[in-house]
Formats: C-alpha cells, structure tokens, sequence
C-alpha cells in the first residue's frame, strides 16, 4: 500500500473522519438481560453492532418483536480502544436497547434480527424468553442471586440490613436501615420486594430518591454505602419476627465476549465497559423477638404509649366572666408512635361545660427516631361564678428502657369566673346557693328583640351622593359669604370701585328713562338721556368727572386708552345725533329712536368689555 | 334654629324607606311565630322581610336566633354578623355572637397586641351613620363659627378660638376614623362558612390539593373571585381557593 494512502488512512482514523469503507469487518450480537420472567415484568434486549470502521448511516436492524409490547430503542454509541501487539485497534460500537413487556406467557422466541449493510446481511442468533404468570412463584431472583455470586460480585455488592435492637416490647421504636454497599459502577438501582413487615405498625423514615454514598470500611475493605430506606417499626403483638429481605436490581458494567480476559480489570472502568448486565441483590432476614408489655404496675388509664415523654398543661385566660371560654391546653410530646397518644381524661365540675379537645398533631424525625406531639385544646365555659380547681390531667405510658410504666401528673388547674350582670339579673330566679353562687342550670342566646313599629335601621348616609353635596355646601356658602363680605368693604372705601360696578346699572337705568320718553314722543329728552347715559358710564368706567366730560373729550380718553377707532368713531356718531337731536330741533322718528337705543346698548356693552 | 339647619341637611339625602310600613307586620308575625317554637317558619317570614330589601339590625339579629334555633350555627353567626355592623355596640347581638363563636369549630386567633386591639375596637365602634351624622354636625359648627368670624370681623373672644379648634380637631379625628371605615367597608369583603366544613384548596379546582379545613361559622376574608371559587384568607395568613356555594358575604 503506498505510504500516502497509509497516512491518510491514519489521519481519517485518528480524527474520525468518514472514510471510504474498505473491508469492513461487523460482528452484530443480540442478547436479553434475564431469560426467565414474569409477565408483568419488562425485559430488555440489547442490538449491539460492533465495527471495526465508522459508518456514516447506520441501517436500522430488522427483528421481529410482535409478541411483545415495545418501547424504545434507547441509542448508545461508544468506541472501543484496544492494543495488540502494540498496535492500536478501534471498535466501533453501536447498541440499540428496547424494552419489552411480553404480551402472553410461555416461551417466546425473539429473532433472529438481521442488519442489511452495504449489500452484506449480518444475522443475530435467537433468543427464547420462558414467561411466566405474573403471580407464578418464581425463582428467577434466587437465580440471578446465583448469577451475581457466580460472577464475583458477593464481595463487592450487598444489601445491608441492620435493626437498632433485635429485641423489643410491644410499641417499642425500632429502627430498621437499608444500606447499599459497592466496590464497582452502577446504574438503574431499583426496588424489587420490599419487606411487608407484617407484624408491625411501620413509619417511613426515608427512602432514597437517588444514591448518595459515603466511604466505609467493611471488614476491612472500603466501600461505597448508599442508604436505601429506613423506617421506624412498633411491633404490635409478642412473639418472634421474621422481616422478610429488601431485593433490589441494579446493572452492572460488564464486557460481553470478553469474560476472563486479563483486561477485565481495565474494562470494569465506566469509561471502557459501557454494557451492563442487570444483578439482583438481596438483604439478610432480620430475626426480632418481641415481648408483651407487663401486666404488673400497669396504670389506670394507660392507652399503649410506649416511649419517652413529657406533658405539659396551660389553661388562659386564668380569670373569666361567666359565660367565657377558658382554653385548656394538653401538650403531650416524645419519641415513639405518635398515634399511640390518646386525649387524656379532663375531668371538670359540673358548673363548667367542657367542649372539645380540638387535637393538633405534630410529627417528627430525629436521629432516625419517630417522635412528635399532640395538642389537644378544650374549651372550658363556667356557668357560675366562683374559683374551680380542676383535677390534675394525668397520662400514662410504658417507658422500654426503664422496664416500668411512668404516670405524668400535671398540677391542678385553677379557674376563677366572675359575674356579670346578665347573671345577677337572673339570681332573682334561681335557688341561691351558700358560698358558690347562684347555680346555672344552662346557658342559651339571648331572646329575640320584641315586636316594632317600623323598620330600617341606618340611613346609610355615607352611601348617599345628597349627604356629600349637603356637607360640599357648607364651605362653599362660606366661600360666598366672604367674597360678598370683601365685595362690600370695597364697594365702601373704594370709591372708583364703586363707581366702575355702578356704571353699568347707572346706564341702564338711564336707558330705560331714554325709553320712557320715547314712549312719550319726547324727541329731545330722549336723545339727552341717551347720551347722558353714554358719558356717565364712560366717565364711571374711567373715574371721571361727568361735569367736565364732554364729547371731545371723551373721545380723547377712549384714545388714550387704547379704545379701537371703529368703536370711537361709533360713539361720536352717536353723540352728535343726540347734539344733533337736541339743539337742530329735528325731529326722528320712532323707528329712528329705537334703532338708537339698540345701538347705545350695543356700544355700552362692547366699551365695557375694554374699558 | 341650628337644630332646623342640621336636620335638613339630613333630610337633604335621606328617603324614606319604601314598604318599611308593611315589612313590621310580617316581621311581628315572625316574631309570633319564633314565640311559638316553630323556628323554621320564623325563619322563612325574617328571609321574606330581608328580601323586600330592608336592613334593620333588629331584624338581621331574630333572624340569627332562627337559624340558630334551626341548628344552622353557621347562617346564625352570619346574621349575627350583619346586625353587629348596623349596630356595633348592642349587647344582645354581642353576646350571641359571642355564644355562638364558642360552639364553632374552628377556634378564633388569639387577639394581637393590647394597642392595636383597642385601635379596633374604637375604630368599630360608632356606625357609619354616626360618624357620618358626626362629620355633618362638626362641619356645620365650624360653619357657623365662621359666619361669626365674618360679622363680627377679627376681633373674636377666646372661647370663639376654642371652639374653632375643638371643632377642627374633632373633624380631623372624624375624617380619618369614617375614611378607615369606609375603605374598609368598600373595600373588604368579609364572609361566614356556611357549610359545616370545606377544603380549601390550593387553586380554583377540585383537583387542585386540599391545603386546610375550615368549619361552618368561620369568618374569612375575601381576596379574590374567579367563576364559581373565591380565594379567602384566614386571619392567621392562612389562603386558599373555596367554592362559592361554601360561603356566604357579611
């Protein structure tokens, strides 16, 4: 072969470059992690194609799965380093994992499945799978068992089960942990059978959602221990028990076809040995004798709590009206069942009526151990006036470290109530009784209220917009009056003030004497009103003096303040009709003089605007 | 004279009630009828009072011993409720309320700190109407202390100055205590758990988780409505979706 084909060669193999397929050389494998089952359990078959080239498409396998329900296939590609006689050898490898839930029991055959690749047709060989009921008892685990041990996992894989005590009393806390201890990878660790614990009131503790190891020494030996479970065990009748063994399954890394290589050692090394083969591990029985409780020195009033507790009673308010509630408060707190504690007897007098108890529970873990508190509130009404002391609230459990039951006593409760006057109102009625009282014989609400004459209540003023435009009213009225009152102090001492809001009344008045005599025919009174009434509002206007205030002039000022031409020109129109009027002796005619009154008002209008 | 002025400003929004005449003969006959032990039909005459629309305290408080009579503590403390609002300081509605709540269930929270309880319980005190009646009266005095002030220009005696400032300091104290009650009035809504109990849920569905238990009688406070659920808060921060049908508004 030439050297540049060599060289290329290697480049397209060092860097993964697709390369024309030369001779390729595939091994195509099929296998099955278990080969005896129950129906309701999956199965896994794994399509493995080997290659000594990279192929760009890989074809999908043909295999014919019909007996079976199917999921997947899961994909996995991985290369394969090896060394032989000091050269390098790459395998390309290609694993194709479903998983089956076989549809009928019996024997099933699975393939062969076959892989068409650049016109070469490779076959697996087939597979039975023997299926058997789901309730069918089997043996497959004890097999599998006898697989990891004939594979040398036993010592490098178990379940360890421990108890914090092998013998207990009835009620009595036991601890039981799970712990999974490895030397080696691995993957999918599972429940298999759980123990049932028959015999038992149990509590789970902790499950593992995921393995999280720490590093122990086991006779000798590290290994990784994962806790698997934990639960906390009360047993509930005397005898010997039996806990059955917590199975799991998980999967292993192994290298099929290459058992007892002298590389095995190597491979176990997730990074080679990517096949796994599933494993089940067992746990050890755990043997526990349980004893009764003793019948001697049990107290009245014992419920079946066993364990170690405290109680603790609280009664508030310490002083009432009769009538009101007094809450009574039992706490009872420890380890053991919390289930076992039941509410304690409360004994009270019969002046006080007693409700409840409400329970509040409360449940905890610690240092693997169950334990908690229940709460229980009684509500406490007396009746009647007077000082109560209440019998101690007592609770009795079995302490299994001492041996001997315990009787937590707490001290008397004391309640004081006191009249009020509802109650003294009713002792008319009631027997007195000496020292303690009038006695009550029930309480009840109060009577309806008596008949009426009318109804309805509250105005709902607040919802009324007429009550908030009433109350907007007031300050707003003040608001009036104070501007009125200034408006007058001014029209007072203000005399040009008084005569710029005078002027145009002042007019008026005028005007309407103007049309008096213009009822009466008088032409020249007419015209003298008129323009007396134009040089009074203009001399009030402008503050001045009406004696000395002739036509000129008024123009002049009208001038000077910036008064437009057209409205000058206007106003001496107007005055020399009335100088016209008044000293020619002609005489206008009414439509004449009524066109002239129009027009004075115009004029006054529109020089009040700008003067 | 100021007694004319005032009542007319009152009279100024306030109506007459339509039918409030003939609404006391059926409550009477209630009345006769809750007498008589026949608790339920009492019930029915009180709920046909109600729904010609009259609002009367009397009226709400009989109506409560009727339901309660009738074993519904829930309905009971509800109506109870409603007659505490239209008057707050009436010993009999006060001391079935309070009977009532120590046979619920569910227990109250425990009262607050001293300060904020007395804060309350000034604030809920007076009625709406009063405080209302109150704003009215004090804004008329200072109204007229005013007109005073105008006549009689700025010469004004000592005891005019005084009652210029009791009158405002009062109105200031009556603006903010009816503003807190009527933002409390428009703004929250209050109910009873009329049903003896209900899961309340962590959203508006019955699929959605139960997150607590709350009994008939139960007064909780309502955040938000959606369809058929409304969100209540219970006034130890507890929240939860309920259904509709499971309470009924103050």
């Amino acid at each position: 072969m030439p050297l540049w084909i060599v060289i290329f060669l290697g480049l397209t193999t060092c860097l993964g470059i697709p390369g024309p397929v030369l001779g390729l050389d595939v091994d195509f494998e099929a296998w099955v992690d278990r080969t005896r089952i129950r129906q309701s359990e999956p199965l896994r078959l794994t399509l493995s194609i080997r290659s000594t080239e990279r192929v760009q498409h890989m074809p999908a396998p043909q295999i014919d799965l019909s007996e079976f329900q199917v999921e997947g296939p899961s994909i996995r590609t991985s290369t394969n380093v090896s060394i032989v006689n000091f050269q390098q050898e790459l395998t390309y490898i290609r694993e194709l994992t479903y998983t089956l839930h076989p549809r009928r029991t019996g024997k099933i055959l699975i393939g062969p499945a076959s892989l068409e690749l650049q016109g070469q047709t490779y076959q697996t060989k087939a597979l039975v799978v023997d299926v058997a009921a789901s309730d069918a008892p089997q043996t497959m685990a004890q097999d599998e068992e006898t697989d990891r041990r004939s594979t040398g996992l036993a010592d490098t894989l178990f379940v360890r089960a421990r108890a914090s005590r092998l013998q207990a009393y009835v009620g009595q806390q036991i601890s039981v942990e799970y712990d999974l201890c490895f030397r080696t990878g691995l993957q999918n660790v599972g429940f298999r059978q759980v123990p049932s614990f028959s015999g038992f009131w149990m509590e789970e503790v902790f499950v593992a959602q995921s393995l999280q190891s720490r590093r122990e020494v086991i006779d000798g030996v590290a290994f990784d221990v994962a806790p698997l479970r934990q639960v906390a065990l009360f047993p509930t009748r005397a005898g010997i028990h039996v806990i059955d063994p917590l199975v799991i399954s998980c999967d292993v890394p192994v290298r099929p076809g290459r058992r007892g290589s002298p590389l095995d050692g190597v491979f176990d090394d997730a990074f080679f040995g990517r096949a796994t083969r599933t494993v089940v591990v067992r746990s050890d029985s755990i043997h526990l004798e349980v004893s009764g409780l003793p019948e001697k020195g049990r107290p009245d009033g014992f419920s079946g709590a066993v364990g170690s507790y405290s109680m603790q009673v609280e009664s508030h308010p310490a002083e009432v009206t009769v009538g009101d509630p007094v809450s009574l408060r039992v706490t009872i707190e420890g380890t053991g069942n919390p289930d076992a504690i039941v509410p304690p007897a409360v004994q009270v007098p019969p002046e006080i009526r007693r409700f409840g108890p409400e329970v509040q529970a409360d449940r905890h873990v610690a240092n693997g151990k169950i334990g908690g508190s229940r709460t229980y509130e009684f509500i406490l009404i007396p009746a009647v006036a007077g000082e109560f002391a209440l019998d101690p609230v007592q609770f009795a459990y079995f302490d299994p470290d001492r041996g001997r039951y315990r009787v937590l006593t707490s001290p008397p409760v004391r309640l004081r109530s006191h009249s009020n006057g509802a109650e003294l109102a009713d002792q008319r009625s009631g027997p007195p009784r000496i020292g303690r009282g009038i006695e009550t014989l029930g309480t009840d609400i109060r009577y309806i209220k008596p008949d009426a004459h009318r109804l309805g209540g509250g105005l709902r003023l607040h919802a009324r917009p007429g009550f908030w435009l009433a109350q907007a009213l007031l300050p707003l009225g003040f608001a009036g009056s104070l501007l009125y009152q200034r408006h007058q102090q001014r029209m007072q001492a203000d005399g040009a003030y008084a005569r710029r809001r005078r002027a145009r009344g002042d007019a008026e008045r005028r005007l309407r004497q103007a049309r008096q005599r213009l009822a009466a025919g008088d032409n020249v009174g007419f015209h003298a009103e008129v323009q007396r009434a134009v040089l009074a509002f203009v001399g009030h206007r402008l503050s001045l003096a009406a004696a000395g205030l002739t036509q000129d002039r008024c123009v002049q000022v009208l001038h000077e303040r910036g008064v437009s031409g057209e409205l000058s020109r206007t106003l001496r129109e107007l005055l020399d009709l009335c100088d016209y009027a008044r000293f020619s002796g002609g005489s206008a005619t009414v439509p004449e003089m009524t066109q002239t009154l129009d027009r004075t008002k115009r004029l006054i209008a529109q020089l009040e605007k700008v003067i | 004279m100021l007694a004319g002025v005032f009542g007319l400003l009152l009279s100024f929004c306030a109506g007459a009630d339509a039918g409030a005449s003939e609404a006391f003969s059926m409550y009477n006959h209630a009345n006769s009828l809750y007498a008589a032990g026949e608790y339920q039909a009492a019930r029915d005459r009180y709920l046909e009072v109600v729904a010609g629309g009259m609002e009367d305290a009397w009226l709400f408080y009989n109506l409560g011993n009727a339901w309660f009579k009738s074993g519904e503590l829930g309905k009971a403390i509800l109506w109870y409720e409603r007659a505490r609002r239209l008057e707050p300081r009436d010993p009999d509605i006060l001391h079935n309320l309070r009977f009532a709540k120590t046979i619920k269930r569910d227990r109250d929270p425990e009262p607050g700190h001293r300060f904020y309880t007395a804060m309350a319980r000034v604030l809920h005190h007076p009625t709406l109407d009063e405080l209302s009646a109150a704003f009215s009266a004090l804004l008329l005095a200072l109204f007229l202390l005013g007109l005073v002030w105008l006549r009689r220009g700025r010469q004004m005696t000592s005891g005019w100055l005084a009652g210029v400032i009791v009158c405002s300091s009062l109105l200031l104290v009556n603006t903010v205590v009816l503003s807190a009650r009527m933002y409390h009035h428009y703004t929250v809504t209050e109910a009873i758990v009329i049903y003896p109990q209900a899961r309340a849920r962590s959203g508006p569905d019955e699929r959605q988780t139960p997150v607590f238990l709350v009994h008939e009688g139960t007064k909780v406070r309502i955040d938000r409505q959606q369809e058929d659920w409304l969100l209540i808060r219970l006034p130890n921060g507890l929240r939860g979706w309920l259904e509709r049908r499971k309470v009924e508004e103050i």
